[in-house]
């Protein structure tokens, strides 16, 4: 066996809760595992607990035993455990510690005293395998974050362990970087035979690739261990764990298959031979088109943005966003989108062209004055939290640009703590909830100001599936009393999901716009962009081709057949 | 101005850059002696410094810097040039031939009852002062842009800088753009929040760096421990032994340099000596603040 886990129990100083509960399992050499759970369930403990850093290096109690290749971790130190095992963490900026990747790969077998030939030889083989050999000189600061992330795998395999452990390693990319990182994964368990355990709260991509999928509870249980094709036969267990589904899984589950697809294709030929055999009938249920709203509220008239270093990050935009309207900026990493949001809430003037807000010209209008007409939420919440208490927070804004009366700050305050449910953790420090929390916290203080839009910068990145619904829902809740959503994202599926109109951007300019329905029908230029249009639409369009408007649900494909 | 831009390495190909690190770090040193000893009293001393500070631009110069820097470096040099002379000039030098004027007259409130004064020799003597310091700031310079932070970090290590030292350099010089796009990012999120702070006013920059400070210090934190498990993961250890892999090679371009910098400092500190500038027992603290134009 490749690891053995024997009645493995973790938990922290000052906390009476095993965090990782009784945890037993054996892995053979050469296997896929994914593992999944909610936020808390103990899967980063897991894996810190496979490389030997709990018991070693992390403060905490263990009981029972974790054996890798045959060596006991409470007896070899993360040191000797390191040429057996190796671990990339979700964030590849937190990981890298030289300046070049050639030094970056350089620096664990640099580490393990080896002969420099064979150093050499090593980094070599690690450059080559993740495929960034043309990147060697490169300084880490100028790479994209596929490429630091492809750096970082380079570097454990550098160390050549049989078991590499991959903690959320897409979490923090786009969707371009999240596929360079998937297929060099893939990789590894192909062409090298390396153990991979990999933990993610998005399961479709791997779910293609893995041999056996397991599954935490809160509690820190281990509480299903099956290989893919069973592990998803009770969608119940998913929901109430708040784990991601996968849509194909949805789909042959609501349609009452008895087989669950792992792959796109496989549930086309199933759903086709379902078809022929006229078990499933095309019913071409018109899809409900949502009016367009009339009033515009933001109107962005010939944009030019020009940083100072001369790169032209937009080029004559024109965008005009109505009242009420649900609207998604998709687009791959440099495509304009971030650069757009701060042109949106001034904190950018445009060098030519003009943004109105709600009347307002963003070049003539005080900071304060933006403020209350655009609330922007950005991707880290913990950058938008300055003060020691949750009710200050959010009162924040109110009191130092709006210098509101006593009362009416308390009002605010209250409703906006009432509105995103933390009013019970109005006295806790801001930074000592859960991140899910914080996120909530940072829609809050912008919500206290009574914004008619609200920006969301990536608002799901990180989270687990069941944080991501629950921040949807209310995003939603706002959008029906009234608010103008504008929200920049990577996940496709969520803007297939809620939102109404799509605007896609590509090298600074507006690609594509319109009803969400229109834009990921248009295959040819979302590929342009460098975007893969949502599984569901992909299967709706195999199945229908071009004759029928695409599916964008998977409750809407299940009432189209 | 943008500090980035200052301290960031320009790839060029010239002679300067082609130098090995080590060689720019003892010329540097070099250069940093110089400044020290080189002192105006006279006009030999103020040819001294003329020599001096006119080899370092003419090695700025061999490096090729693109003008944005030269902009950026020459805006710098010229600021503390000008701020160190106004601060010299308030300074009440006695000398006859330039009367003091005074900016606040005698017997005036505490805690200038003695008066203001603005002096011309104060001023000259804060500019060749100023001089002799830029001399080292511009190698500094010269090193900076030739040199990847590695390189400067290998060079620190080949001559002999512990191990230990040179890593926590290195983490750090890995992790300032980081940083310094998060403090922008927390700047921008306080405006967006309605906060109207004008940062490059001083109440502005202490308050806006103040709020900033909680959420910095917290994702540092964060920051720091993932990483300090991401080394250990890869077996590192300070206190034991490592390969080094970097090699790093001296051609005779690299000895001729420092050969002719050496020379140069020998000269220059024979000639000083002979001038009876340096450590000039008599007036070591300048008291008596001669110049060679203005005495």
């Amino acid at each position: 066996m490749s690891i053995e886990i024997k009645n493995l129990s973790v938990r922290y100083p000052r906390e009476e809760r095993w965090v990782l509960y009784d945890a037993n399992l054996s892995i053979p050499r050469g296997e896929f595992v994914l593992m999944s759970g909610p936020s808390g369930s103990g899967k980063s403990t897991l894996a810190y607990c496979l490389m030997g850093l709990i018991p070693h290096s992390i403060r905490s109690e263990m009981q029972g035993e974790v054996i890798i290749d045959g060596l006991n971790t409470k007896e070899h130190s993360v040191g000797e455990l390191a040429e057996h095992v190796g671990l990339v963490f979700q964030n590849p900026d937190e990981q890298i510690v030289a300046l070049t990747v050639e030094e970056e790969v350089s620096f664990g077998p640099e580490n393990l005293c080896l002969s420099v030939s064979e150093i050499h030889k090593r980094v070599d083989e690690a450059i080559n395998a993740v495929g960034i050999k043309q990147l060697r000189k490169r300084n880490i600061y100028t790479l994209s974050g596929g490429q630091k992330q492809r750096t970082a795998i380079a570097d454990i395999l550098a160390m050549r362990p049989n078991i590499i452990v991959f903690d959320e390693p897409t979490a923090d990319l786009d969707t371009v970087g999240r596929r360079e990182v998937m297929q060099e994964i893939m990789k590894l368990k192909q062409e090298y035979d390396k153990t991979i355990i990999l933990i993610e709260h998005r399961l479709e991509e791997p779910l293609k690739y893995a041999d056996r999928v397991i599954l935490q509870d809160i509690d820190g249980r281990i509480i299903m261990d099956n290989e893919p094709h069973g592990a998803f036969k009770n969608p119940q267990l998913f929901k109430n764990l708040g784990i991601d589904y996968p849509p194909l899984a949805r789909i042959a589950y609501d349609l009452g298959m008895d087989f669950l697809p792992l792959s796109e294709n496989e549930l086309i030929s199933r759903l086709r031979t379902r078809m022929e055999a006229r078990q499933l009938r095309f019913t071409n249920r018109p899809i409900e088109e949502r009016k367009e709203k009339k009033r515009p509220i933001i109107s962005v008239e010939n944009l030019k943005y020009s940083y100072e270093d001369g790169t032209e990050a937009l080029r004559d935009l024109d965008i005009s966003i109505s009242a009420g309207e649900f609207v998604a900026i998709i687009g791959q990493n440099g495509a304009g989108k971030s650069t757009l949001a701060y042109n949106l809430v001034g904190l950018l003037k445009p060098t030519s062209g003009r943004v109105i807000v709600d009347g307002i010209n963003t070049s003539k209008a005080s900071i304060p004055q933006m403020a209350q007409k655009i609330g922007f939420v950005f991707q880290n919440p913990d950058h938008q939290l300055f003060t020691d208490r949750i009710w200050d927070e959010v009162a924040f804004g109110l009191k130092h640009a709006l210098s509101l009366p006593q009362r009416e700050l308390e009002e605010r305050t209250q409703i906006a703590l009432e509105t995103m449910g933390l009013v019970s953790l109005k006295e806790k420090h801001p930074h000592a909830i859960s991140r899910g929390q914080r996120r909530r916290l940072a829609v809050a203080t912008v919500l206290a100001m009574k914004p008619k839009i609200i920006l969301l910068d990536e608002p799901t990145t990180g989270q687990d599936y069941g944080h991501t619904s629950k921040l949807m829902d209310l995003v939603k809740k706002l959008n029906k009393t009234g608010k103008t959503i504008i929200m920049i994202t990577h996940e496709i599926g969520i803007v297939a999901e809620h939102a109404e109109r799509t605007i896609v951007m590509h090298r600074g300019k507006v690609l594509i716009d319109g009803p969400t329905r229109k834009v990921f029908a248009n295959s040819k230029l979302l590929s342009e962009a460098g975007i893969i249009a949502p599984t569901i639409v992909r299967v709706s369009q195999n199945l229908f081709g071009g004759k029928v408007p695409i599916a964008l649900t998977v409750e809407e494909l299940c009432n189209m057949l | 101005m943008p500090i980035g831009q200052v301290f960031q390495y320009n790839e060029r190909n010239s002679l300067i850059h082609r130098l090995d690190p080590r060689v720019k770090l003892i010329w540097l040193v070099i250069c940093s002696y110089l400044g020290i000893i080189t002192e105006t009293y006279n006009f030999i001393g103020l040819y001294c410094l003329i020599a001096y500070f006119g080899t370092l631009l003419a090695i700025y110069a061999l490096s090729k810097p693109s003008w944005r820097i030269v902009k950026d470096h020459l805006s710098l040099i010229c600021f503390l040039m000008i701020a160190y002379g106004l601060f010299m000039s308030l300074w009440p030098w006695p000398d006859p031939k330039f009367p003091l004027i005074a900016l606040i007259p005698p017997q005036g409130a505490w805690p200038l009852e003695g008066g203001l004064f603005f002096s011309v020799k104060g001023m000259f003597y804060g500019i060749t002062r100023a001089i002799k310091f830029n001399g080292a700031l511009l190698a500094g310079f010269v090193l900076i842009t030739t040199t990847p932070a590695n390189k400067i970090l290998r060079g620190l290590e080949k001559i002999r800088l512990p191990y230990k030292i040179c890593f926590m350099m290195s983490v750090a010089i890995r992790f300032i753009p980081m940083f310094l796009d998060e403090m922008i990012t927390i700047l921008d999120a306080q405006k967006a929040r309605g906060l109207d702070i004008k940062i490059k006013r001083p109440d502005g920059f202490l308050r806006a760096t103040h709020i900033a400070l909680t959420p910095m210090i917290i994702n540092s934190l964060r920051k720091a421990n993932i990483l300090s498990l991401a080394i250990e993961c890869r077996a590192f250890d300070p206190n034991k032994k490592r390969t080094d892999t970097t090699k790093l090679h001296t051609e005779r371009l690299d000895y001729a340099f420092i050969a002719f910098f050496i020379g140069f400092a020998i000269v220059l500190t024979t000639v000083l000596l002979f001038n009876n500038t340096i450590w000039s027992a008599a007036d070591p603290f300048f008291m008596s603040g001669k110049t060679p134009f203005l005495d």
